[in-house]
């Protein structure tokens, strides 16, 4: 068990908090580690019987962990490294807590490790709160580095159509994330995600966890998508369908990939999938349009108006949707009960759940590596 | 885990360290944690020791959790760690070294770009003397001349030898004024051939010390 001195709490806490890299040796190895540390140091509090120092330490690992975010809130790796560990110490409070709900999965000789004198509940609570706040902090984070990549990725850049210039020589066997034009591309967004899904998963964040991230980040992708095409006439057009169908069933693979199927985040496209398929069918007769109203269950009236008005033919052939065909599918859809909103909100945030996941290690069996700096606490 | 994609290999000129060093960053975000077991030991950044905590971290879970697991993921953190401070100190040297480099370039660049020397400030190459003009003590000629010289100085040194030696002769009666040819020559012969083994020896001397 970690040392028997007070202060040496406090500098653990600094330096956890203040100075410990997301990044290095033992976190990388050990994904967790200062939260097994903490918990340990709780513990160890737990069977001094001492509650001032339980107290102390519980609300300044919250107050660290505050600072740290506030400090360096805008890091994706620092958010995501604090997010996984407060999640792995709120698991380890809960896994030890003594109560039976969660001792389901222990060994025996982790049962031996559960705190013996005190109830922490209320400030499972507390973290649990403040692992709402990381999350969300986490999201708009990532959502800053998506943002401009965007409308650039999933619809400006031609990756089917002729392109307007040639490719550069010596990039051919790899496409560029950046065009020539300096500009994004649909595989400078694939790229990102890789990035983000590297670094939650070395942090060891809970897979429920990234699952309900890369949610939240393909709804948003897909949102601004839609929303940017619904007010840009030059984005609808049959062969700008074709590229969104392409660009989404890259999106697709990639989470096939990643085994991220379950995840719920196709299902977020849905909207601009349908946008999409709405740019690409026939938009004549009776039928056309009774197909068209089965189809669109994912967009609003208005968002489905607003297309056939924006629909611009590719060639002289074409003809553009007659006003008498809009009519008639706001007829078709008149009972419907939508929101009279064009645009969708790209802000909104799922609600986050932290699914319990109790760990297998065994916590008698952790030491304190060098590289920590923590030389001053030492195994009792 | 994604195959890293195909990269072709970018063209380097000599010695420009930077643009390898971006190269290798950019190869770094493609490749993933497994580009970096790849790697050679002596291009190994922290980065890549980090990666590679990360594989080895994941397979010893799945390892499940034996104590002896465990054991061995702290040493194996231990060595990490090593490996990491090891790399640090390389590659700090390392940029020192370019650092000393860069600035001995500079030195020269701005030393080959210096205008001529001005009187009083000159700038030598080895093997190069400066010779004031003006000075009567100042050299003026070659080895060879010297030489030439100096040969010609001993040669009439020696036939004034051999003339002061005749003169003693004479004057101490040795030799009658005019003999034969025959047996004046032969004496002298020997003599001389005495004489010249070590004149030539002299010269020979004379002529080493030049």
């Amino acid at each position: 068990m970690p040392c028997e001195n007070f202060p040496c709490y406090i500098k653990l806490l600094f330096f956890l908090f203040l100075e410990l890299k997301p990044r290095g040796v033992a976190v990388n190895l050990i994904p967790g580690l200062p939260a097994y540390i903490l918990f340990m140091c709780v513990r160890h509090a737990d069977y001094l019987n001492d509650d001032q120092k339980v107290r102390s330490l519980l609300t300044s690992t919250i107050n660290s962990i505050k600072k740290v975010l506030k400090k360096r809130g805008d890091d994706f790796e620092t958010v995501s490294f604090w997010l996984s560990n407060t999640c792995r110490f709120l698991h380890c409070l809960k896994q030890y807590s003594g109560e039976e709900g969660f001792m389901k999965h222990n060994t025996s000789r982790q049962n031996e490790h559960c705190l013996t004198n005190f109830d922490l509940a209320e400030y499972r609570q507390v973290l649990s709160d403040l692992a709402i706040q990381i999350y969300q902090q986490l999201v708009r984070v990532l959502e800053n580095i998506l943002q401009p990549m965007i409308v650039s990725g999933m619809l400006e850049h031609e990756t089917i159509q002729g392109v307007s210039g040639v490719k550069p020589t010596g990039l051919r066997k790899r496409t560029s994330s950046i065009a020539d034009e300096g500009t994004y591309t649909l595989d400078s967004i694939l790229r990102q995600l890789n990035s983000f899904h590297s670094v939650m998963c070395q942090h060891g964040m809970d897979p429920e966890l990234i699952k309900q991230v890369v949610k939240q980040m393909f709804y948003i992708v897909g949102a601004i998508t839609l929303n940017n095409l619904l007010l840009r006439k030059d984005m609808c057009s049959w062969s700008k369908g074709m590229q969104i169908r392409y660009n989404v069933s890259q999106l697709e693979e990639w989470l096939r990939d990643k085994n991220l199927m379950n995840s719920g985040a196709k299902e977020t496209l849905e909207p601009l999938i349908q946008a999409a398929q709405l740019l690409q069918v026939k938009k004549k007769t009776d039928d056309d349009a009774e197909a068209i109203c089965s189809m669109c269950n994912a967009l609003t009236t208005a968002q489905i108006v607003k297309v056939l008005n924006l629909y611009t033919p590719v060639n002289e052939f074409e003809e553009r949707v007659s006003v008498s065909f809009i009519r008639t599918i706001q007829m078709r859809l008149r009972d419907r009960k939508d929101s009279p909103q064009l645009l969708m909100d790209a802000k909104h945030i799922f609600p986050v759940t932290f699914p319990f996941n109790p760990s297998s290690l065994a916590l008698e069996t952790i030491q304190i590596p060098a590289s920590l700096g923590l030389g001053f606490i030492s195994r009792v | 885990m994604e195959e890293p994609p195909v990269r072709e290999e970018e063209e380097e000129e000599g010695e420009e360290d930077d643009e390898r060093d971006e190269t290798e960053d950019e190869e770094r975000d493609e490749a993933g944690p497994e580009g970096a077991l790849g790697k050679s030991p002596f291009q190994l950044t922290a980065e890549d020791v980090y990666d590679i905590s990360y594989l080895l971290g994941r397979e010893l879970m799945a390892l499940g959790s034996d104590p002896r697991v465990t054991q061995l993921q702290f040493k194996v953190v231990r060595v990490l760690e090593m490996l990491e401070a090891l790399v640090n100190e390389g590659s700090l040297a390392l940029e020192e070294l370019k650092m000393e480099r860069d600035n001995l370039r500079k030195e020269v660049e701005g030393l080959r770009r210096q205008d001529p020397p001005t009187s009083g400030e000159v700038n030598l190459s080895p093997n190069k003397m400066v010779v004031d003009l003006t000075d009567p003590n100042r050299p003026r000629f070659t080895l060879q001349e010297l030489r030439d010289v100096l040969q010609e100085r001993n040669k009439l040194k020696s036939q004034l030898l051999v003339v002061q030696e005749e003169l003693q002769c004479y004057k101490s009666g040795l030799i009658p004024p005019r003999e034969g040819p025959g047996g004046r020559r032969e004496k002298d012969a020997v003599v001389t051939r005495a004489n010249n083994a070590g004149r030539n020896k002299e010269e020979k001397t004379i002529i080493k010390k030049l």
